[in-house]
């Protein structure tokens, strides 16, 4: 005759496989970060901005490339700290024709961006009467693919940088909504054209000869 | 412990995971053509079966705490693919604790639903860290899917993190059976 029926106890060997490949991987994880830096900020990566009080008003908030507000309107001027330590100002009583990048390091769209025209400029540079600035903005530490100053330095890019502050002032006072963020402005300082998002090297051509030219691409 | 510990942590135990659903897998394909695969295959799912609904609420408790740490201590903003992945994965925690308690083992396919729901998520959040023009072409600058917050070992981000969880837990959900009743001979009278 059989008696009461019992479950089998095979929990314990299960539970304790588990939890000695949780303590396993807690023990592998505190010695192989032992002493590590990541996410530390680095100086110099955000800097103090001033916008002129003088100067132009702070551009709309770039919404479409169609029917732009900004269109025709004079930039503002900022000035700040570049990443290299330089001073660098961005205005528009330098009588040169200029295009401003906005990129944030950890965003991927910028991540691909800029090496394509750091590749690109190697061929092709800018043409004397157009400056090409940008302004590193967005930047968080704990972000990926931190310090933008190494970042740009990888990737071979040459322009001046502004760093932003680390409320992204530069940024604010053009307009920007996204990342990365082109401003295409004249030798008198306003602007011809405004995108955001990834282009091609052909559109940046476009945009360069827009400076140039002072009239829009579209 | 520090952030860099921690994410380290959680992608170990993501790459456990992965070894586990992995060998799960071979061992069902294996099993369908070798006897003695098939063997092994049944004796694991003996062993792990019974515990397997708690096992399952253990790695959605795993997961939920590490998504909270990374949002609430770290600082990493979840953005809108993490928080559709974390209504799959934080009620699988009461769900499946309170079912392995109740030994409620008809939950099953429901909480396999949702833990499938959870991974495809996950898949999409995957596509959309390495393509990033499938969503949009430029960065929102406050909280963009596409970022990239952790990468371990080359790939291990934090939706492949959470993929290896929902696949774990569908593994787990698998095999999950109630105890083998076993008698107990007791003399004649």
């Amino acid at each position: 005759m059989t008696g009461p029926v019992k479950p089998k106890e095979r929990g314990p060997i299960v539970w304790y496989a588990v939890l000695a490949l949780v303590v396993i991987a807690g023990v592998v994880a505190v010695v192989a970060t032992r002493g590590s830096d990541d996410a530390k900020p680095v100086a110099g990566q955000t800097a103090a901005v001033t916008v002129a009080k003088d100067g132009a008003d702070a551009l709309p908030t770039f919404e479409s490339a169609q029917d732009d507000p900004a269109v025709g309107t004079t930039i503002p001027t900022v000035s700040g700290t570049t990443l290299s330590g330089g001073k660098l100002t961005i205005g528009p009583d330098d009588g040169k024709a200029k295009v401003i990048i906005f990129a944030a390091h950890w965003c991927p769209h910028c991540q691909r961006e800029i090496p394509l025209l750091a590749e690109h400029l190697k061929d092709s540079p800018m043409p004397d009467d157009v400056e090409l600035l940008t302004v590193s903005t967005g930047v968080e530490a704990s972000r990926g693919n931190y310090p933008p100053s190494a970042w740009l330095e990888d990737v071979g890019w040459t322009a001046p940088t502004l760093a932003d502050s680390s409320k992204s002032l530069a940024a604010s006072t053009f307009g920007l909504s996204s990342y990365p963020y082109f401003v295409v402005v004249d030798a008198e300082g306003k602007v011809v054209f405004r995108i955001t998002g990834e282009i091609s090297v052909d559109q940046f051509d476009q945009l360069v000869a827009a400076a140039q030219s002072g009239k829009s691409p579209i | 412990m520090d952030t860099p510990t921690v994410t380290l942590f959680l992608a170990l135990l993501a790459v456990a995971a992965q070894a586990i659903v992995v060998g799960a897998v071979l061992l069902f394909v294996v099993g369908r053509l070798s006897p003695a695969a098939r063997s092994l295959g049944s004796r694991v799912a003996a062993e792990v079966g019974p515990q397997a609904l708690g096992l399952a609420a253990g790695v959605a408790a795993v997961c939920t705490a590490g998504s909270l740490y990374l949002s609430e201590v770290a600082h990493f903003l979840p953005c809108r693919l993490c928080w559709y992945q974390r209504a799959a994965m934080y009620p699988l925690v009461l769900v499946l604790g309170a079912s392995a308690v109740a030994r409620f083992h008809r939950i099953r396919p429901f909480a396999a639903a949702v833990a499938l729901v959870g991974g495809a998520v996950s898949c999409f959040h995957i596509l959309v860290e390495r393509y990033p023009n499938l969503e949009t072409s430029s960065c929102d600058p406050n909280n963009p899917c596409s970022i990239i917050w952790v990468e371990k070992f080359g790939y291990l981000t934090i939706p492949t993190m959470a993929l290896s969880g929902f696949a774990l837990i569908l593994v787990l959900l698998a095999v999950a059976r109630p105890s083998e009743p076993t008698t107990t001979a007791q003399e004649a009278p």
